[in-house]
């Protein structure tokens, strides 16, 4: 059988790649300590539980992209003819499933606590079995002034890398870490509404979070389908056609044996394959020159990958 | 990298928005319900009680005895209030205290109580070594939300939480 060859990242995609992975690690590890600064200092607030479960969310994209990173390395092999590149965007599938149904279930959580009329009680903050003199509220506030920071800045920096690397999971993360800090404001906003005394301040918080959470599930549900759909090449960021087909088309028609020439292409992933249509003009050396072809129009895109030339009669316009 | 967040407008704003609303509270956290304020205003604290020796002994129509009794009655002293005393099944005191028609509740309820979701509670002034686990750890419930009024009674069992108060009479009651 003919597998694909393997691909090679061109040498400077490949360093802006080690810094997304490392930016990625630093990421969880951030989301880790949050986490646990959150756990240690929630009580009995929903709003702090519906924070501390969203931050636990935040890891989902940064380990199914790590692990992306493993699959990936993969050469294309007798039994997977095409390469490994789509493995992961199950898991991502997946993922953004349960993302979305979590965002449903914190809020009608959160709005059944609002309907039976919960009252939060917030005492002195106790650690394990230790108590202290400070109102547990000014704890849980500086817990989520900890969690606002990390993830706003990490999102900002993954973005430009998100489109230089074309990773739509990477994007769909650094769009997860710059909405963050909604949801801890939203929580602050919570906490301190109960220390004025409306008992309602923390459910509200929570519902808004979990629509927070509903969005990102619902964002993260279609990049991963879409990813998975054989889409038209599009920019991830706007989400516009990247106009490949016409580069390649262009290329190629300039040829003095090239009659007619139309490209069909979709994403895998970070990669784009496709096929090339070509209507050469009588008597080339038809074999020879697809190879050529080939090689040329990949040279257009580093994303561009494994392209087939299709000689065919005639093309219908 | 520079983070083009308007982070400093956020904060100023966060900050405005704590100094308001720190000034325009005399406590801190408060009351959804008034429940401390309204027992200033009475000059009382409703306080029911669940028969539970050696915590909790009624002796209606007078005061109950007990450990947790005398707590709560020098916590009133110090509040320069009286306590009603109110006698019911453990039932009925507990949808009285979420009908906010209790303010406190006692008798002898540890941290395993099956009602967490449902009222307030203080943190363990009384941790009972002999009991396993979240049944030793003795706590008093009060009324779900109202943090002033439990805010007051956890800092007057930050100074009244000594085990030499109670373990004695524990080991009196039931002898190992």
């Amino acid at each position: 059988m003919r597998v694909r060859q393997g691909y090679r990242l061109p040498p400077e995609k490949e360093r802006l790649l080690r810094k997304a992975i490392r930016l990625e690690w630093i990421s969880i590890f951030f989301v880790l300590s949050i986490v646990l600064a959150m756990y240690l200092s929630m009580g009995a607030s929903q709003a702090m539980k519906m924070a501390m479960l969203e931050d636990l969310l935040a890891l989902i994209p940064p380990v199914v992209f790590l692990l992306a990173m493993r699959v990936r390395h993969l050469p294309p092999d007798e039994q997977h003819p095409y390469g490994h590149s789509r493995a992961i965007l199950l898991a991502f599938l997946a993922a953004a499933a349960a993302i979305l149904m979590f965002g449903l279930f914190m809020l009608t959580s959160s709005l059944g606590s609002l309907l039976r009329q919960e009252h939060p009680s917030i005492g002195h903050f106790q650690l394990f079995d230790w108590q202290y003199p400070i109102w547990g509220g000014w704890v849980m506030i500086a817990a989520l002034l900890y969690s606002l920071t990390p993830p706003l800045i990490l999102g900002r920096l993954k973005l430009p890398l998100a489109r230089a690397l074309h990773e739509r999971t990477l994007y769909a993360d650094a769009n997860m870490n710059k909405a963050d800090w909604i949801t801890s404001a939203a929580a602050i906003a919570g906490v301190l509404g109960i220390g004025m005394g409306f008992w309602w301040a923390d459910s509200v918080a929570a519902a808004i979070i979990s629509l927070d959470v509903l969005k990102d599930g619902v964002m993260q549900l279609r990049t991963a389908m879409r990813t998975l759909m054989d889409q038209r090449p599009t920019d991830i960021f706007s989400g516009e056609p990247l106009g490949l087909e016409q580069t390649i088309a262009e290329s190629l028609r300039s040829e003095p044996d090239i009659l007619d020439v139309e490209a069909r292409l979709r994403e895998e992933g970070h990669l784009v394959g496709g096929e090339i249509f070509v209507v050469f003009a009588p008597e080339q050396q038809v074999a020879h020159r697809a190879q050529q072809l080939v090689a040329q129009a990949a040279a257009l895109d580093w994303r561009l990958y494994d392209l087939i030339v299709m000689p065919v009669e005639k093309i219908q316009r | 990298m520079l983070v083009r967040f308007p982070v400093s407008a956020f904060t100023t704003a966060a900050a405005l928005a704590l100094l308001l609303v720190l000034s325009g509270c005399d406590r801190w956290p408060d009351d959804p319900r008034d429940s401390l304020a309204a027992a200033e205003q009475r000059g009382a604290l409703r306080v029911g009680v669940v028969a539970n020796p050696p915590w909790v002994e009624p002796n209606p129509p007078g005061a109950p005895g007990g450990m947790e009794s005398e707590l709560i009655s020098e916590f009133a002293d110090q509040l320069g209030l009286q306590v009603q005393w109110h006698h019911a099944g453990v039932e009925q005191q507990i949808e009285a205290l979420k009908n906010f028609d209790l303010d406190l509740l006692i008798g002898g309820f540890s941290a395993a109580h099956p009602w967490q979701a449902e009222v307030g509670q203080t943190f363990p002034y009384f941790i009972d070594n002999r009991q396993d686990g979240a049944r030793g750890k003795h706590l008093i419930l009060s009324a779900p939300g109202e943090n002033a009024l439990l805010m007051e009674l956890e800092r007057f069992l930050f100074d009244h939480r000594d085990p030499q108060r109670f373990l004695p009479r524990l080991r009196e009651a039931s002898p190992p």
